[in-house]
């Protein structure tokens, strides 16, 4: 690492291969961090069902909500 | 009033542990876009406690003891992950829409933490006491002199940059990371895109601002203390399905996986430290160069002698937007008079002990200006023509009156080292400020140098460090417009990159306030990737309404 330091020049862009690496690795990681899920056993659904919600609804009656 | 009750009760109000500590969140927060933000806080944290053993111990230990050199890495390394998950941070957040639903003061603080975690870590290089920290001190000086800053903010000046890269700015980091966070558990999470942009801009008419309204409510209709804010989250996040969470668990795996990642990038890859660049090296490596730097210091041609303020009344390195000058009207605060400095103070100190100095340098003050230009112009010329013999800089015959003589002392000042410690005297005792060295050195052998490492402002230099190891990568931007027309060419181009940076960089912050703009992420779609399950889930219960209202009705 302390060696000569490794560029690519292409056009007006003269960037280090460890900057390179390290923008490509953002990359690659914010694909996968919007593309993956943690695993689980089972899937729940990040929703309630609407009988839930109605149920809850009753249960308060202070103010208004909009549905998602 | 007891202001003890009231501030009591505000607290118990706006802040309750339900709301900061909550060990329930929604369960779409399933996603890893939802893992950037304590990556981010637990390398603040490591890079907090390694920065103190740094601190604790002093330049010298990191320099020479292996121990303090792995702990240095150690600390570089936390300064990448902490960069690294911040700027992915800051993407997921804006896809998300992280500041809908009366979240906007939570992105700002954000983005201003984003712009203060630059500057520490930009006094974090210069605090280096390595070639780094020169290069980047004489570099990043003209930007900061161009707009102005650089009168008060002098990055040559270690003793300065030090204090702002261990206390002032990580203070304002701290504070700032505190408030964000405070922010983000007392709103909470912000809830998925909805469905339709009809549906999303209800949404944040309700809840855009609902605090002040309920508090107003609330005071009108006398019912009471102020709306508590875990019914404030329970109906912001009426609908969804909330999971069982451990965020205290997660931060802490979150720390050790930052901590082992820092050790292990530490152990196998260290860290970059050239060395820094002495008066004596330049001296005993390029005897022709550093007299040739000399000299223009002494006749007043050099870049130094003309730049302009912060050091001087010169207007080489002046730079302006049409008739406005911030460099200008911020004045000459660090005056360098270039001759006295760099030759003929060193030299009158070196006289005392020798005579033929002495007579030499009593020949050149009493001379008139105009013989000392002739001698000069023609030494200098001369400089061109120079060998190297038995270490003393050799020039053609020539009517050059005392100046070889006053040369070859100040040579051997610079080839003894002396003149290292000559050129940090102020009159006081303690030195931290290397302004004159610096500037001696920037003219040529600091460039010359950098420009073997690609480190030139042409070169993408900001953002590159010595050897292979990654730099100031989050500085891609502000390097990138010195590579393009109109920057690259225009004698103004510090203050020209500063003004666009200022602009982005305050676009940046107010993001969320931009009307029509601010919708940006609705319309790239970025979300529906990260809440795919949530819209599944939303279809599946609207098909399911649909086919029970079909039933009831049939």
């Amino acid at each position: 690492m302390g060696g000569p330091a490794q560029y690519l020049h292409v056009g007006f862009i003269l960037i280090s291969l460890a900057n390179l690496i390290v923008i490509a690795l953002l990359i690659v990681i914010f694909i996968l961090a919007v593309t993956l899920r943690r695993p689980e056993k089972h899937r729940i659904s990040t929703i309630e069902t609407v009988a839930e919600a109605v149920e809850k609804l009753s249960a308060d009656t202070a103010g208004t909500e909009v549905q998602p | 009033m007891n202001m003890t009750t009231a501030i009591r009760e505000r607290v118990r109000t706006w802040m309750p542990l339900e709301d900061l500590l909550p060990d329930q969140l929604p369960a779409f927060v399933r996603s890893p876009a939802y893992f950037f933000g304590v990556i981010t806080l637990s390398s603040l944290v490591l890079l907090i406690l390694s920065g103190i053993l740094l601190a604790a111990v002093g330049p010298q230990w990191w320099h020479n003891s292996p121990f303090g050199h792995f702990v240095n890495s150690l600390h570089f390394w936390c300064a990448e992950v902490f960069f690294f998950s911040l700027t992915l941070h800051l993407w997921t957040e804006f896809f998300k829409g992280g500041w809908r639903h009366g979240r906007r003061f939570t992105w700002l603080i954000g983005a201003i933490t984003f712009i203060a975690g630059i500057g520490t870590a930009f006094t974090g290089y210069l605090s280096q006491t390595n070639f780094d920290a020169q290069w980047i001190a004489v570099q990043g000086k003209d930007a900061l002199n161009a707009v102005g800053i650089g009168a008060f903010f002098n990055l040559m000046n270690f003793g300065q940059m030090y204090g702002f890269h261990i206390l002032i700015l990580p203070l304002i980091v701290v504070l700032l990371v505190g408030l964000h966070l405070l922010q983000v558990r007392i709103r909470g999470i912000v809830r998925p895109y909805a469905p339709t942009a009809k549906e999303e801009r209800a949404r944040e008419k309700l809840w855009r601002g609902a605090r002040r309204r309920k508090a107003k409510e609330t005071t009108a209709t006398g019912a009471g203390e102020q709306r508590p804010l875990p019914s404030d989250q329970a109906r912001y996040y009426r609908g969804l399905r909330m999971m069982p969470y451990d965020l205290v668990r997660e931060g802490l795996i979150a720390l050790l996986a930052v901590f082992v990642l820092s050790i292990v990038l530490a152990v196998f890859l260290s860290s970059a430290d050239e060395p820094p660049l002495t008066l004596q090296q330049y001296a005993q490596q390029n005897p022709v160069g550093f007299v040739t730097t000399a000299m223009g210091g002494l006749s007043g041609t050099g870049a130094v002698a003309q730049y302009g303020p912060p050091y001087n009344q010169g207007t080489g390195s002046v730079q302006s937007i049409g008739p406005v000058s911030l460099q200008d009207a911020a004045g000459v605060t660090i005056p360098i008079d270039v001759a006295q400095v760099y030759v003929l103070q060193p030299l009158a100190i070196a006289a005392q002990t020798d005579p033929q100095l002495a007579a030499a340098l009593q020949t050149f003050t009493q001379a008139s200006e105009q013989q000392q230009t002739a001698w000069m112009n023609a030494y200098t010329d001369a400089l061109s023509k120079a060998t190297v013999s038995n270490g003393h800089v050799v020039v053609p015959q020539g009517d050059y009156g005392p100046l070889p003589i006053m040369m070859d002392h100040l040579l051997t000042l610079g080839t003894s080292g002396a003149l290292d410690g000559l050129l940090l005297r102020s009159g006081d005792f303690y030195q931290n400020d290397f302004t004159k060295p610096l500037l001696f050195l920037s003219e040529d052998a600091l460039p010359t140098k950098a420009e073997q490492l690609n480190m030139l402002g042409s070169q993408w230099g900001m953002m590159n460090s010595t050897g292979n190891y990654p730099g100031q990568a989050w500085l891609w931007l502000y390097t990138f417009w010195y590579q393009i027309p109109p920057f690259n060419t225009s004698s103004n181009a510090d203050v020209l990159v500063w003004l666009t940076m200022a602009v982005l960089t305050l676009l940046l912050v107010v993001f969320p306030y931009l009307p029509f703009l601010n919708r940006l992420p609705y319309y790239l779609g970025v979300h529906r990737l990260i809440w795919r399950e949530y819209y599944r889930d939303v279809r599946a219960e609207v098909a399911a309404g649909a086919t029970s209202a079909a039933a009831e009705s049939g």
